[in-house]
């Protein structure tokens, strides 16, 4: 847990309970977190400190995920190359994943994500993910 | 044998008795006799001159037919202007008798006059009469010759007297047959036909021709006076009456609303076939059956009392023959020409296809808004799914680590997700019972009445005001009164929590109904905190909500689906810091007609 301690991660999540559980689950490991509740306050933080690693939920007040992920991933961006794990409860159909797909698939220069887990999420899922994103 | 003396009191009576003006002048013109006819009309005579009397003139006069009938013995007759007793010019005729005396000679002269003012002015009128008749006026010899001809004829067809009436009207060198007046000619009786003709212009007329005989001697008919009226303009609009009808009937034909007209007595006078198709009714049977009120709306009978003119009905229902309700579009007139009833007219547009439509729109919106609701259930369900993983994950880890903060921490995570869970799943239960709204005739105005009180208590604790502006003159409506509760319960409750978000003071909720055409209208405004876009655009679309743990986001779209199922549609405008509305329209013609 040596190699984690010096990364730093950014959790975005609007839903309290869920943003807890990452942050929770996250600092066990021996990362240090930061958290933000939605996109603006996120995009702050991250112009601020520059994270290693950003988990991201898709639909929140605000900015949405979607459009945060956007505006780190568009090809002028100084923050396209930070890893992004997007964690999010929309289903594979609806009109939130949709129009994901549509951002990625539209503007090829957009990268994938590094990960992509659909909600409910187990604590070492989540990890897994993040060690993979990590060291890539 | 009268004695003498009786016979000249006989002469003398008669004399005296004759209607006609009776004098004997002598040679001098001097009067020596006058009967009493004579003496009333002219007055005194005795010791006069003829011309003193007759023209009140102190000479002879110069054309005397007094004088020639003393040279020649030629009874005479003349006209005269003479002076009545009262000074009053008349018409006379004068007719001179000589009286001989035994040698030959002509002592005196009789003068019969008689007034013939009346009998000119007579003779005068009935020239006026024939020459401003509004028709043509001739009458014809037995060689088809005009002899006289009034000012109507000579204007429109030149002079015309002397002219054959074939070269006249018809500008041709030979009779024409059938020619009226040479049957009238023949049969002695009147014959009438249509001529067509030209005018002195070149101008083609059609005019009706009546030709009588004028039998003046015994049964040789001399003349035929003939009378014609020009009908150009007659036929001209004829024609276009004709094309109108026709026109009038192919629409009636081919209208694809059904339509009926029938008189006073209910006989059908109109009956097209798109009212044939919709009433199953066909036309012959229709048509002498006649219309039964049974059939008609309701709201017609109105009209056929003579109370209203027209009733117009957005959606009403007839009987057809096999007894089905058949939902039209009604709009029934009473006809009137002047100030006279023709009868009744009914249009009605068959509203069965526009209601299966509508029935697939409404079970496809509804479908839709389920689809929306099912995604968004997964993902608030996901949502408390991960957030019941969290509350495990401490609960776990705090056990492990023998961290009883962590466990308190992750046992509240757990508690908290599973009455979200519950709340969740009976407000979608609630949402998801796909049934028709039960309809009843609801006054939408005591409905926010009663919510008012209801929710004045809460509403106070709060400090928010809540205010009901009510339209007097709302109509009742068929409503699914809980359904309507629910929506505006919930309406008003966002809008009390958007006053108590707000950072301002004095909070107000309007509770308002307005009438606007056909559609009933309900809002809710508040003047909290409103919303910004991004919440705005999501509002009706998914599980969303505001409220953190307090609500489920599933509200406003039971809302929207109660709405929905009513046939009517849900809107929103709000600016952030000012405030929400919420507008519920309800179109009257879509809300389901109660069982």
């Amino acid at each position: 847990m040596t190699d984690a301690a010096k990364k730093t991660i950014l959790v975005v999540e609007d839903e309290e309970d869920v943003r807890q559980f990452l942050v929770m689950a996250l600092e066990d490991a021996g990362y240090q977190v930061y958290a933000a509740e939605e996109g603006r306050q996120a995009l702050k933080f991250i112009q601020r400190e520059r994270p290693d690693l950003i988990t991201l939920d898709l639909i929140m007040p605000n900015k949405t995920g979607i459009s945060l992920y956007g505006d780190l991933r568009r090809s002028t961006s100084e923050f396209k190359d930070i890893p992004i794990i997007v964690i999010t409860g929309v289903d594979q159909r609806s009109k939130g994943i949709i129009s994901f797909r549509e951002l990625l698939e539209n503007k090829k220069s957009v990268a994938q994500p590094e990960a992509y887990l659909v909600k409910p999420i187990r604590a070492d899922e989540l990890l897994d993910a993040v060690r993979k994103a990590l060291n890539a | 044998m009268m004695n003498r003396d009786l016979t000249n009191r006989f002469h003398t009576a008669v004399f005296h008795r004759l209607a006609g003006n009776v004098a004997v002048i002598d040679r001098d013109f001097k009067i020596v006799e006058a009967n009493q006819s004579f003496y009333e009309t002219f007055g005194d005579w005795e010791g006069k001159y003829c011309y003193n009397v007759y023209k009140r003139s102190n000479d002879p006069c110069d054309s005397c037919v007094a004088k020639l009938t003393f040279e020649d013995g030629q009874s005479r007759t003349k006209e005269e202007t003479c002076f009545g007793r009262n000074g009053q010019a008349g018409y006379y005729v004068v007719r001179t008798e000589a009286i001989q005396d035994e040698n030959g000679s002509i002592p005196y002269v009789i003068e019969f006059s008689e007034n013939l003012t009346e009998s000119n002015k007579l003779n005068r009128a009935f020239r006026v009469l024939f020459d401003r008749v509004p028709c043509y006026v001739q009458v014809l010899d037995r060689d088809l010759r005009v002899v006289l001809a009034n000012d109507k004829q000579r204007e429109t067809f030149g002079e015309s007297e002397g002219k054959f009436c074939y070269q006249l009207y018809k500008r041709r060198d030979s009779r024409c047959y059938p020619c009226p007046a040479l049957q009238a000619f023949q049969d002695g009786k009147i014959h009438s036909s249509e001529q067509v003709g030209f005018t002195k212009d070149g101008r083609q007329t059609v005019y009706a021709v009546t030709a009588a005989p004028l039998a003046l001697s015994g049964d040789e008919i001399g003349h035929v006076v003939e009378i014609s009226m020009d009908v150009t303009e007659v036929r001209s609009l004829e024609k276009q009456l004709r094309r109108a009808y026709a026109m009038e009937e192919s629409l009636i034909n081919n209208s694809t609303d059904g339509i009926i007209a029938f008189n006073s007595d209910f006989q059908v006078i109109i009956y097209n076939p798109a009212a044939e198709k919709i009433l199953q009714y066909p036309a012959g049977e229709a048509v002498s059956a006649g219309i039964s009120q049974e059939m008609l709306p309701v709201e017609f009978r109105s009209v056929l009392t003579g109370e209203q003119q027209s009733c117009r009905l957005v959606e009403a229902e007839l009987t057809s023959k096999n007894g089905e309700k058949i939902p039209v579009r009604f709009h029934g007139v009473h006809l009137m020409y002047n100030d006279g009833s023709l009868g009744w007219a009914v249009f009605f547009q068959d509203l069965r296809p526009l209601k299966e439509l509508e029935q697939q729109k409404l079970e496809a919106e509804r479908l839709s808004a389920v689809g929306e609701t099912v995604a968004g259930l997964a993902h608030s369900v996901k949502n408390v799914l991960q957030s019941l993983e969290g509350g495990m994950y401490a609960l776990r880890t705090g056990l492990e680590k023998k961290n009883e903060e962590r466990m308190m921490r992750g046992w509240k995570v757990v508690d908290k997700n599973f009455d979200k869970v519950s709340k969740l799943v009976k407000d979608f239960l609630g949402f998801s019972k796909g049934r028709l709204p039960e309809t009843e005739w609801t006054q939408p105005n005591d409905l926010i009445r009663d919510m008012i009180t209801l929710n004045e208590d809460a509403a106070k604790k709060s400090k928010v005001e809540l205010i009901a502006d009510l339209d007097p003159h709302l109509n009742p409506a068929p409503l699914d009164p809980h359904g309507l509760d629910s929506c505006l319960t919930n309406l008003l409750s966002n809008a009390i929590d958007a006053c108590q978000m707000s950072e301002k003071e004095g909070g107000r909720v309007v509770l308002r109904t307005r009438e606007e055409g056909d559609v009933l209208v309900i809002e809710v405004s508040d003047n909290g905190c409103g919303m910004d876009y991004e919440v705005k655009k999501r509002v009706f679309t998914t599980f969303f909500t505001t409220k953190g743990g307090g609500g489920t986001g599933l509200g406003l779209l039971t809302t929207r689906k109660i709405i929905q199922e009513h046939g009517g549609k849900i809107s929103m405008t709000s600016e952030p810091g000012r405030g929400t509305t919420f507008r519920i329209e309800l179109p009257r013609s879509r809300l389901p007609i109660p069982k």
